[in-house]
Protein backbone atom coordinates (compact mmCIF):
# COMPACT_ATOMS: atom_id res chain seq x y z
CA UNK A 1 0.00 0.00 0.00
CA UNK A 2 1.73 3.15 -1.14
CA UNK A 3 -0.84 5.91 -1.15
CA UNK A 4 -4.38 5.84 0.16
CA UNK A 5 -6.32 8.84 1.30
CA UNK A 6 -9.82 8.67 2.69
CA UNK A 7 -11.70 11.96 2.14
CA UNK A 8 -11.90 13.36 5.64
CA UNK A 9 -12.78 16.80 6.97
CA UNK A 10 -10.19 18.04 9.43
CA UNK A 11 -11.50 20.20 12.23
CA UNK A 12 -9.77 21.58 15.29
CA UNK A 13 -11.42 20.68 18.57
CA UNK A 14 -11.03 21.72 22.18
CA UNK A 15 -10.14 18.27 23.43
CA UNK A 16 -8.52 15.32 21.68
CA UNK A 17 -10.79 12.46 22.77
CA UNK A 18 -14.11 14.29 22.44
CA UNK A 19 -12.84 15.88 19.22
CA UNK A 20 -11.85 12.51 17.80
CA UNK A 21 -15.13 10.80 18.70
CA UNK A 22 -17.11 13.78 17.36
CA UNK A 23 -15.15 13.81 14.09
CA UNK A 24 -15.67 10.06 13.58
CA UNK A 25 -19.41 10.37 14.25
CA UNK A 26 -19.69 13.37 11.95
CA UNK A 27 -17.79 11.53 9.25
CA UNK A 28 -20.20 8.62 9.55
CA UNK A 29 -23.09 11.01 8.96
CA UNK A 30 -24.29 11.72 12.50
CA UNK A 31 -24.64 15.38 13.33
CA UNK A 32 -23.45 15.98 16.90
CA UNK A 33 -21.30 18.66 18.54
CA UNK A 34 -18.22 18.25 20.69
CA UNK A 35 -19.89 19.65 23.86
CA UNK A 36 -22.76 17.16 23.45
CA UNK A 37 -20.31 14.29 23.19
CA UNK A 38 -18.53 15.60 26.28
CA UNK A 39 -21.72 16.05 28.29
CA UNK A 40 -23.47 12.83 27.28
CA UNK A 41 -20.40 10.82 28.18
CA UNK A 42 -20.34 12.58 31.57
CA UNK A 43 -16.78 13.69 30.93
CA UNK A 44 -16.54 16.50 33.47
CA UNK A 45 -14.64 15.49 36.59
CA UNK A 46 -11.88 16.39 39.01
CA UNK A 47 -9.12 14.36 40.58
CA UNK A 48 -5.95 15.13 42.47
CA UNK A 49 -3.25 12.55 41.77
CA UNK A 50 0.09 11.74 43.26
CA UNK A 51 2.16 8.78 42.14
CA UNK A 52 5.69 7.77 41.26
CA UNK A 53 4.45 7.66 37.67
CA UNK A 54 4.16 11.43 37.80
CA UNK A 55 7.05 13.86 38.13
CA UNK A 56 4.96 16.01 40.46
CA UNK A 57 1.44 15.84 41.93
CA UNK A 58 -1.15 16.88 39.35
CA UNK A 59 -4.86 17.21 38.86
CA UNK A 60 -7.19 15.94 36.17
CA UNK A 61 -10.39 17.62 35.04
CA UNK A 62 -12.05 14.89 33.00
CA UNK A 63 -12.95 11.23 33.28
CA UNK A 64 -10.52 8.43 32.50
CA UNK A 65 -9.15 8.29 28.93
CA UNK A 66 -11.21 5.91 26.82
CA UNK A 67 -14.29 6.55 28.93
CA UNK A 68 -15.77 9.10 26.54
CA UNK A 69 -15.92 6.63 23.65
CA UNK A 70 -17.22 3.85 25.91
CA UNK A 71 -20.01 5.95 27.39
CA UNK A 72 -21.02 7.42 24.03
CA UNK A 73 -21.24 3.92 22.66
CA UNK A 74 -23.33 2.75 25.60
CA UNK A 75 -25.67 5.73 25.80
CA UNK A 76 -26.23 6.41 22.10
CA UNK A 77 -26.11 2.80 20.91
CA UNK A 78 -23.29 3.64 18.50
CA UNK A 79 -21.02 0.68 17.80
CA UNK A 80 -17.30 1.18 17.49
CA UNK A 81 -14.93 -1.43 16.19
CA UNK A 82 -12.34 -1.21 18.96
CA UNK A 83 -9.18 -3.19 19.55
CA UNK A 84 -6.04 -3.45 21.67
CA UNK A 85 -2.98 -5.40 20.60
CA UNK A 86 -0.11 -7.18 22.24
CA UNK A 87 2.04 -7.29 19.15
CA UNK A 88 3.07 -4.04 17.42
CA UNK A 89 3.26 -5.81 14.05
CA UNK A 90 -0.32 -7.06 14.31
CA UNK A 91 -1.43 -3.62 15.53
CA UNK A 92 0.21 -1.92 12.58
CA UNK A 93 -1.26 -4.24 9.97
CA UNK A 94 -4.72 -3.91 11.57
CA UNK A 95 -4.48 -0.13 11.20
CA UNK A 96 -3.31 -0.43 7.59
CA UNK A 97 -6.15 -2.83 6.86
CA UNK A 98 -8.75 -0.49 8.42
CA UNK A 99 -7.49 2.35 6.24
CA UNK A 100 -7.49 0.15 3.16
CA UNK A 101 -11.13 -0.61 3.89
CA UNK A 102 -11.85 3.12 4.00
CA UNK A 103 -12.35 3.69 7.75
CA UNK A 104 -10.79 6.82 9.25
CA UNK A 105 -9.40 5.29 12.43
CA UNK A 106 -8.75 6.83 15.83
CA UNK A 107 -5.58 5.69 17.57
CA UNK A 108 -4.38 6.27 21.12
CA UNK A 109 -0.80 7.53 21.19
CA UNK A 110 1.95 9.00 23.33
CA UNK A 111 1.76 12.73 22.57
CA UNK A 112 5.56 13.06 22.74
CA UNK A 113 6.06 11.45 19.33
CA UNK A 114 3.68 13.78 17.46
CA UNK A 115 6.56 15.65 15.89
CA UNK A 116 4.42 18.16 13.96
CA UNK A 117 3.66 19.86 17.30
CA UNK A 118 6.08 22.43 18.74
CA UNK A 119 8.90 21.12 20.96
CA UNK A 120 7.69 22.85 24.10
CA UNK A 121 4.28 21.21 23.80
CA UNK A 122 5.47 17.66 23.43
CA UNK A 123 5.30 15.75 26.70
CA UNK A 124 5.03 12.06 27.46
CA UNK A 125 1.32 11.49 27.94
CA UNK A 126 -0.28 8.32 26.71
CA UNK A 127 -3.80 9.68 26.61
CA UNK A 128 -3.72 11.45 23.27
CA UNK A 129 -6.00 10.52 20.37
CA UNK A 130 -5.54 11.25 16.68
CA UNK A 131 -7.33 10.10 13.55
CA UNK A 132 -5.41 8.33 10.82
CA UNK A 133 -7.13 8.81 7.46
CA UNK A 134 -4.57 7.62 4.96
CA UNK A 135 -1.12 6.36 4.10
CA UNK A 136 1.47 7.96 1.87
CA UNK A 137 4.66 5.95 1.42
CA UNK A 138 6.27 5.67 4.83
CA UNK A 139 3.93 8.20 6.42
CA UNK A 140 0.46 8.15 7.88
CA UNK A 141 -1.91 11.02 7.13
CA UNK A 142 -3.07 12.31 10.48
CA UNK A 143 -5.85 14.57 11.65
CA UNK A 144 -4.98 15.86 15.13
CA UNK A 145 -7.65 18.06 16.71
CA UNK A 146 -4.94 20.17 18.43
CA UNK A 147 -3.24 21.00 15.15
CA UNK A 148 -4.42 23.64 12.71
CA UNK A 149 -4.24 21.44 9.61
CA UNK A 150 -3.91 17.86 8.46
CA UNK A 151 -0.43 16.52 9.05
CA UNK A 152 1.77 13.48 8.45
CA UNK A 153 3.59 11.19 10.84
CA UNK A 154 6.29 8.67 10.07
CA UNK A 155 5.01 5.09 10.35
CA UNK A 156 7.81 4.03 12.68
CA UNK A 157 7.07 6.97 15.00
CA UNK A 158 3.39 6.10 14.97
CA UNK A 159 4.24 2.54 15.93
CA UNK A 160 6.41 3.71 18.83
CA UNK A 161 3.70 6.14 19.94
CA UNK A 162 0.95 3.49 19.80
CA UNK A 163 2.99 0.95 21.72
CA UNK A 164 4.69 3.22 24.26
CA UNK A 165 4.68 1.61 27.69
CA UNK A 166 4.20 3.35 31.01
CA UNK A 167 1.19 4.86 32.69
CA UNK A 168 -2.05 4.33 30.70
CA UNK A 169 -0.12 2.47 27.99
CA UNK A 170 -2.14 2.65 24.74
CA UNK A 171 -1.39 -0.99 23.76
CA UNK A 172 -2.10 -0.10 20.16
CA UNK A 173 -5.68 0.93 20.95
CA UNK A 174 -7.58 1.88 17.80
CA UNK A 175 -11.25 2.29 16.91
CA UNK A 176 -13.55 3.31 14.11
CA UNK A 177 -17.32 3.59 13.78
CA UNK A 178 -19.07 0.37 12.92
CA UNK A 179 -22.76 1.11 13.15
CA UNK A 180 -24.82 4.19 13.98
CA UNK A 181 -28.52 3.64 14.69
CA UNK A 182 -31.06 5.79 12.84
CA UNK A 183 -32.94 8.56 14.63
CA UNK A 184 -31.07 8.66 17.91
CA UNK A 185 -33.06 10.41 20.61
CA UNK A 186 -30.57 12.52 22.56
CA UNK A 187 -32.84 13.47 25.46
CA UNK A 188 -32.40 10.39 27.61
CA UNK A 189 -28.63 10.10 27.08
CA UNK A 190 -28.28 13.78 28.03
CA UNK A 191 -30.09 13.23 31.32
CA UNK A 192 -28.06 10.09 32.05
CA UNK A 193 -24.82 11.94 31.26
CA UNK A 194 -25.71 14.83 33.58
CA UNK A 195 -26.79 12.51 36.37
CA UNK A 196 -23.61 10.48 36.15
CA UNK A 197 -21.35 13.55 36.07
CA UNK A 198 -23.12 15.15 39.04
CA UNK A 199 -22.90 11.87 40.94
CA UNK A 200 -19.18 11.51 40.22
CA UNK A 201 -18.47 15.08 41.29
CA UNK A 202 -20.37 15.01 44.57
CA UNK A 203 -21.06 11.49 45.74
CA UNK A 204 -17.99 9.35 45.16
CA UNK A 205 -16.66 8.23 48.55
CA UNK A 206 -13.03 8.72 47.52
CA UNK A 207 -11.07 11.60 49.06
CA UNK A 208 -9.15 12.65 45.96
CA UNK A 209 -11.98 12.59 43.41
CA UNK A 210 -14.78 15.03 42.60
CA UNK A 211 -15.26 18.09 44.81
CA UNK A 212 -13.37 16.26 47.56
CA UNK A 213 -10.47 16.18 45.11
CA UNK A 214 -10.70 19.95 44.59
CA UNK A 215 -10.46 20.40 48.37
CA UNK A 216 -7.52 18.01 48.55
CA UNK A 217 -5.81 19.98 45.78
CA UNK A 218 -6.36 23.23 47.70
CA UNK A 219 -4.97 21.68 50.88
CA UNK A 220 -1.98 19.95 49.30
CA UNK A 221 -0.99 23.03 47.34
CA UNK A 222 0.48 24.40 50.56
CA UNK A 223 2.93 21.47 50.57
CA UNK A 224 4.19 22.15 47.06
CA UNK A 225 7.03 24.53 48.08
CA UNK A 226 8.49 21.73 50.23
CA UNK A 227 8.46 19.10 47.49
CA UNK A 228 9.64 21.28 44.58
CA UNK A 229 13.35 21.07 43.70
CA UNK A 230 13.86 24.83 43.82
CA UNK A 231 12.02 28.09 43.21
CA UNK A 232 12.13 27.70 39.43
CA UNK A 233 10.69 24.20 39.65
CA UNK A 234 7.94 25.50 41.93
CA UNK A 235 7.26 28.36 39.51
CA UNK A 236 7.02 25.85 36.67
CA UNK A 237 4.59 23.65 38.61
CA UNK A 238 2.39 26.56 39.62
CA UNK A 239 2.31 27.87 36.05
CA UNK A 240 1.31 24.40 34.90
CA UNK A 241 -1.92 24.92 36.85
CA UNK A 242 -2.73 27.43 34.11
CA UNK A 243 -1.70 25.02 31.37
CA UNK A 244 -3.75 22.13 32.79
CA UNK A 245 -6.78 24.39 33.15
CA UNK A 246 -6.60 26.24 29.87
CA UNK A 247 -4.14 24.95 27.30
CA UNK A 248 -4.19 21.19 27.54
CA UNK A 249 -7.30 20.70 25.49
CA UNK A 250 -9.96 21.81 27.94
CA UNK A 251 -11.81 24.46 25.93
CA UNK A 252 -10.89 26.90 28.73
CA UNK A 253 -11.74 27.14 32.41
CA UNK A 254 -10.83 23.52 33.02
CA UNK A 255 -13.56 22.04 30.74
CA UNK A 256 -16.16 24.15 32.55
CA UNK A 257 -16.80 26.37 29.51
CA UNK A 258 -17.37 23.32 27.36
CA UNK A 259 -19.75 21.91 29.96
CA UNK A 260 -21.66 25.21 30.06
CA UNK A 261 -22.01 25.01 26.29
CA UNK A 262 -23.26 21.44 26.63
CA UNK A 263 -25.87 22.49 29.19
CA UNK A 264 -27.07 25.26 26.89
CA UNK A 265 -27.41 22.84 23.97
CA UNK A 266 -29.01 20.27 26.29
CA UNK A 267 -31.58 22.86 27.41
CA UNK A 268 -32.57 23.43 23.78
CA UNK A 269 -32.89 19.70 23.08
CA UNK A 270 -34.78 18.78 26.25
CA UNK A 271 -36.72 22.09 26.23
CA UNK A 272 -35.87 22.52 29.90
CA UNK A 273 -35.12 26.14 30.80
CA UNK A 274 -33.69 25.17 34.14
CA UNK A 275 -30.69 23.69 32.36
CA UNK A 276 -30.19 27.05 30.65
CA UNK A 277 -29.95 28.75 34.03
CA UNK A 278 -27.50 26.07 35.14
CA UNK A 279 -25.42 26.63 32.04
CA UNK A 280 -25.02 30.33 32.97
CA UNK A 281 -23.91 29.30 36.44
CA UNK A 282 -21.41 26.85 34.98
CA UNK A 283 -20.00 29.60 32.78
CA UNK A 284 -19.43 31.73 35.88
CA UNK A 285 -17.70 28.82 37.61
CA UNK A 286 -15.50 28.51 34.52
CA UNK A 287 -14.67 32.23 34.79
CA UNK A 288 -13.46 31.69 38.33
CA UNK A 289 -11.24 28.79 37.24
CA UNK A 290 -9.92 31.11 34.55
CA UNK A 291 -9.11 33.71 37.24
CA UNK A 292 -7.23 31.03 39.15
CA UNK A 293 -5.18 30.21 36.08
CA UNK A 294 -4.36 33.89 35.43
CA UNK A 295 -3.32 34.28 39.06
CA UNK A 296 -1.19 31.10 39.00
CA UNK A 297 0.59 32.21 35.83
CA UNK A 298 1.27 35.65 37.25
CA UNK A 299 2.73 34.57 40.60
CA UNK A 300 4.69 31.82 38.84
CA UNK A 301 6.26 34.29 36.42
CA UNK A 302 7.17 36.81 39.11
CA UNK A 303 8.43 33.99 41.42
CA UNK A 304 6.20 35.54 44.07
CA UNK A 305 5.62 32.15 45.66
CA UNK A 306 5.82 32.78 49.40
CA UNK A 307 3.43 31.01 51.79
CA UNK A 308 0.92 33.90 51.67
CA UNK A 309 0.59 33.80 47.90
CA UNK A 310 0.23 30.02 47.84
CA UNK A 311 -2.35 30.32 50.61
CA UNK A 312 -4.22 32.89 48.57
CA UNK A 313 -4.29 30.52 45.60
CA UNK A 314 -5.33 27.67 47.85
CA UNK A 315 -8.26 29.68 49.22
CA UNK A 316 -9.42 30.50 45.69
CA UNK A 317 -9.47 26.76 44.96
CA UNK A 318 -11.35 25.98 48.19
CA UNK A 319 -14.00 28.49 47.12
CA UNK A 320 -14.30 26.63 43.80
CA UNK A 321 -14.92 23.37 45.65
CA UNK A 322 -17.82 24.96 47.54
CA UNK A 323 -19.27 26.44 44.36
CA UNK A 324 -19.03 23.20 42.44
CA UNK A 325 -20.50 21.18 45.28
CA UNK A 326 -23.51 23.49 45.35
CA UNK A 327 -23.80 23.47 41.57
CA UNK A 328 -23.60 19.72 41.04
CA UNK A 329 -25.92 18.97 43.96
CA UNK A 330 -28.50 21.22 42.36
CA UNK A 331 -27.91 19.68 38.96
CA UNK A 332 -28.32 16.21 40.43
CA UNK A 333 -31.63 17.20 42.01
CA UNK A 334 -32.83 18.61 38.68
CA UNK A 335 -32.33 15.41 36.72
CA UNK A 336 -33.02 12.85 39.42
CA UNK B 1 -16.61 34.51 29.60
CA UNK B 2 -17.46 36.77 26.69
CA UNK B 3 -15.68 36.14 23.43
CA UNK B 4 -13.96 39.53 23.40
CA UNK B 5 -12.57 39.02 26.93
CA UNK B 6 -11.44 35.48 26.28
CA UNK B 7 -9.90 35.87 22.85
CA UNK B 8 -6.10 36.07 22.77
CA UNK B 9 -4.31 37.05 19.63
CA UNK B 10 -1.70 34.44 18.72
CA UNK B 11 -1.36 33.17 15.21
CA UNK B 12 1.50 30.72 15.74
CA UNK B 13 -0.36 28.63 18.30
CA UNK B 14 -4.12 28.40 18.13
CA UNK B 15 -6.58 26.34 20.09
CA UNK B 16 -10.31 26.02 20.61
CA UNK B 17 -12.00 27.68 23.56
CA UNK B 18 -15.69 27.95 24.37
CA UNK B 19 -17.03 31.44 24.93
CA UNK B 20 -20.16 33.52 25.12
CA UNK B 21 -21.03 35.08 21.77
CA UNK B 22 -22.77 38.44 21.19
CA UNK B 23 -26.19 36.74 21.09
CA UNK B 24 -25.56 35.05 24.48
CA UNK B 25 -25.13 31.64 22.88
CA UNK B 26 -22.03 29.64 23.81
CA UNK B 27 -19.85 28.28 21.10
CA UNK B 28 -16.31 27.38 20.08
CA UNK B 29 -13.85 30.11 19.10
CA UNK B 30 -10.31 29.90 17.80
CA UNK B 31 -7.92 31.72 20.07
CA UNK B 32 -4.24 31.98 20.96
CA UNK B 33 -2.93 30.95 24.35
CA UNK B 34 -2.52 33.35 27.28
CA UNK B 35 0.50 31.51 28.68
CA UNK B 36 2.20 31.11 25.32
CA UNK B 37 1.72 34.77 24.47
CA UNK B 38 3.03 36.13 27.75
CA UNK B 39 5.16 33.48 29.39
CA UNK B 40 6.77 31.22 26.79
CA UNK B 41 10.15 32.95 27.16
CA UNK B 42 10.01 32.30 30.91
CA UNK B 43 9.37 28.61 30.23
CA UNK B 44 12.46 28.46 27.98
CA UNK B 45 14.55 30.33 30.53
CA UNK B 46 13.70 27.83 33.24
CA UNK B 47 14.38 24.93 30.92
CA UNK B 48 17.76 26.41 30.02
CA UNK B 49 18.67 26.93 33.67
CA UNK B 50 17.69 23.37 34.48
CA UNK B 51 19.76 22.15 31.54
CA UNK B 52 22.82 24.06 32.76
CA UNK B 53 22.46 22.85 36.35
CA UNK B 54 22.06 19.24 35.24
CA UNK B 55 25.05 19.49 32.91
CA UNK B 56 27.14 20.64 35.87
CA UNK B 57 25.99 17.60 37.81
CA UNK B 58 26.78 15.36 34.85
CA UNK B 59 30.31 16.77 34.69
CA UNK B 60 30.80 16.32 38.41
CA UNK B 61 29.70 12.71 38.05
CA UNK B 62 26.70 13.04 40.35
CA UNK B 63 24.04 11.92 37.91
CA UNK B 64 23.76 9.79 34.78
CA UNK B 65 22.30 10.76 31.37
CA UNK B 66 19.20 8.70 32.23
CA UNK B 67 18.48 11.00 35.15
CA UNK B 68 19.25 14.04 32.99
CA UNK B 69 16.75 13.07 30.29
CA UNK B 70 14.12 12.03 32.81
CA UNK B 71 14.16 15.50 34.36
CA UNK B 72 14.45 17.35 31.07
CA UNK B 73 11.45 15.48 29.67
CA UNK B 74 9.56 15.84 32.96
CA UNK B 75 8.84 12.17 33.51
CA UNK B 76 8.08 10.31 36.73
CA UNK B 77 10.46 7.47 37.69
CA UNK B 78 7.62 4.91 37.84
CA UNK B 79 6.46 5.85 34.36
CA UNK B 80 9.98 5.77 32.91
CA UNK B 81 10.72 2.35 34.47
CA UNK B 82 7.51 0.93 32.95
CA UNK B 83 8.31 2.38 29.54
CA UNK B 84 11.78 0.87 29.54
CA UNK B 85 10.51 -2.37 31.03
CA UNK B 86 12.64 -2.51 34.17
CA UNK B 87 11.94 -2.20 37.89
CA UNK B 88 12.08 1.13 39.69
CA UNK B 89 14.91 -0.23 41.81
CA UNK B 90 16.96 -0.97 38.73
CA UNK B 91 16.13 2.43 37.27
CA UNK B 92 17.42 4.13 40.40
CA UNK B 93 20.71 2.28 39.89
CA UNK B 94 20.87 3.64 36.35
CA UNK B 95 20.71 7.16 37.79
CA UNK B 96 24.26 6.58 39.07
CA UNK B 97 27.05 7.18 36.52
CA UNK B 98 28.99 4.06 37.58
CA UNK B 99 26.08 1.74 36.84
CA UNK B 100 25.15 3.65 33.71
CA UNK B 101 28.63 3.16 32.22
CA UNK B 102 28.16 -0.61 32.39
CA UNK B 103 24.86 -0.64 30.46
CA UNK B 104 24.79 -2.63 27.24
CA UNK B 105 23.54 -1.24 23.94
CA UNK B 106 20.23 -3.13 24.11
CA UNK B 107 19.21 -1.34 27.31
CA UNK B 108 20.54 1.97 26.01
CA UNK B 109 18.47 1.51 22.87
CA UNK B 110 15.33 1.10 25.00
CA UNK B 111 16.11 4.38 26.77
CA UNK B 112 16.89 6.07 23.45
CA UNK B 113 13.48 5.11 22.01
CA UNK B 114 11.65 6.44 25.06
CA UNK B 115 13.58 9.73 25.01
CA UNK B 116 13.24 10.06 21.24
CA UNK B 117 17.03 10.24 20.67
CA UNK B 118 19.80 7.96 19.39
CA UNK B 119 22.08 5.70 21.44
CA UNK B 120 25.02 7.92 20.43
CA UNK B 121 23.30 10.99 21.83
CA UNK B 122 22.63 9.33 25.15
CA UNK B 123 26.27 8.20 25.39
CA UNK B 124 27.82 11.49 24.26
CA UNK B 125 25.95 13.83 26.54
CA UNK B 126 28.59 13.26 29.23
CA UNK B 127 31.29 14.82 27.08
CA UNK B 128 29.54 18.11 26.25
Amino acid sequence: MNATEIPFEHKMAAHCETGTVTALLNHAGMSITEPLVFGISGGIFFGYLKSSDLPFPMFILRSKPGNIRKKISKRLGVKFHEKHFRSPEVGESALDEAIRQGHPTAVQVDFFYMDYMADWQRVHINAHYVIVFGVNGSNYLVSDSYYKQKSVLDKQKMLTARFAGGMMAPKGNMFYTDHIPDNIDLEKPIITGIKRAAFNMTRLPIPFLGVKGIRMFARKLNEWPAIARDIEDLSDRVMKINIFLEDQGTGGGGFRYMYATFLQQAAAITKDDRLKTMSKEMMEIGDKWRNISYFAAKIGKSRDLGPERIKELSLMIYAQADEEQKFFNELYRLVK
Amino acid sequence: MKEKDLYIDGKNYEMILFAEKEDESYDAIKSGSYVVKHFLSDFYLKKENLDKALHEKLKEGNISPVFYYMLMQDMGPGDLAKRVGISKRKLRKHFRPGFFAKLDDVTLQKYAIVFGITVEQIKEINIH
